[in-house]
């Protein structure tokens, strides 16, 4: 028996199918929970964060007008929960004020040389800002379009493409110089 | 075209973004410029790097906070009368000072459009009463008014 689409459980959980919301909620968990996880770096967060996204999707389904649209709904709700919690943690992000920087700090090289080699990638990619962390998280682990991005963290499709290209450029920078040493 | 407008063009081209026209001239440009192509292979291997990464997975103990704590799921129908209905029903929170502020306001509106406080308010519209002599019909009192049939009295 092939799985209901999100549509036809979106559909059931309109006319009150309890049984409907738990199979999206174990459709979509792991990936919201990594998305928030990538994005937090904090366990307990993220899953506080995942748990507040659910119980918002549930309660404001009926603003859902296009069942299609569910997905970037889901991720923009998390998102938007996800921010929250940022903002507790005092991490600002006004990239206009900023300028170009895409690090949260100075010296990020000299700040990984103590860390596990094997996971460089992944701390240079928490080193990062979140507004760029984001959207390479969306973009490489989800497999999301430009277009998709940009409903989900309200930019621009030009913003989210440069967005992209310089947070790529950054972590070029960085990742070189160990890319040559591990050939 | 610098190298830097050339590296967004492959930052595009990795997400399959890159307009179609735009690749030929990239492609040539790449077979001639190492640095561009170093951007490319970098961008290629961090992406590789983080596919290689396990997914994240979510505790189980989440799932009894989430599935445990949502209420009976409500019925939803889609027709454009009901969501109206549960708009309308939906509780506006206001503080108290605000509502009342609100109310007053509509107080004082009501009372200078009301008919039964208009001629208060505005005495110079008040009506006064005429008295009218007919001499070809009787005169008929209506309420303090003398009035001819199909007159109108001013």
């Amino acid at each position: 028996m092939q799985p209901l689409s999100d549509e036809q459980l979106l559909e059931q959980l309109q006319l009150g199918s309890p049984s409907a919301f738990a199979q999206l909620y174990q459709r979509y968990k792991h990936r919201v929970y990594a998305y928030c996880y990538r994005l937090l770096r904090d366990e307990q967060r993220a899953e506080d964060v995942v748990q507040e996204t659910f119980l918002k999707i549930h309660e404001n389904l009926y603003l859902l007008q296009k069942p299609e649209m569910f997905r970037p709904w889901l991720f923009s709700i998390a998102r938007n929960e996800a921010y929250t919690h940022l903002r507790r943690r005092r991490y600002t992000e006004d990239l206009e004020s900023q300028g170009d920087l895409v690090w949260e700090e100075d010296n990020p090289l000299e700040a990984v040389i103590e860390s596990d080699r094997k996971n460089i990638i992944q701390h240079y990619l928490g080193l990062l800002k979140p507004h760029y962390r984001e959207l390479l998280i969306l973009r490489e682990y989800e497999q999301l379009s430009y277009t998709e991005i940009a409903q989900i963290t309200g930019l621009t499709e030009s913003a989210v493409k440069s967005g992209l290209f310089k947070a790529r450029k950054a972590l070029g920078k960085k990742l070189e110089p160990v890319f040559k040493e591990s050939k | 075209m610098t190298c830097e407008e050339h590296q967004e063009q492959i930052s595009e081209l990795i997400d399959n973004e890159l307009e179609e026209q735009q690749s030929p001239a990239l492609f040539s440009h790449l077979s001639t410029c190492e640095e561009c192509r170093r951007f490319l292979h970098t961008t290629l291997r961090f992406r590789a790097g983080l596919q290689e990464e396990a997914l994240p997975l979510a505790p189980t103990r989440l799932d009894q906070k989430v599935l445990g704590t949502t209420p009976a799921v409500k019925r939803y129908v889609l027709d454009r009368t009901a969501r109206r209905s549960i708009l309308w029903k939906r509780r506006v929170s206001l503080p108290l000072p605000a509502a009342a502020l609100i109310m007053v306001l509509l107080m004082v509106i009501v009372a200078a459009t009301s008919p039964l406080w208009y001629p208060r308010l505005h005495p110079q519209a008040q009506t006064q009463a005429q008295t009218v002599y007919v001499t070809t019909f009787p005169a008929v009192e209506v309420d303090g008014y003398y009035q001819r049939p199909n007159t109108r009295i001013q």
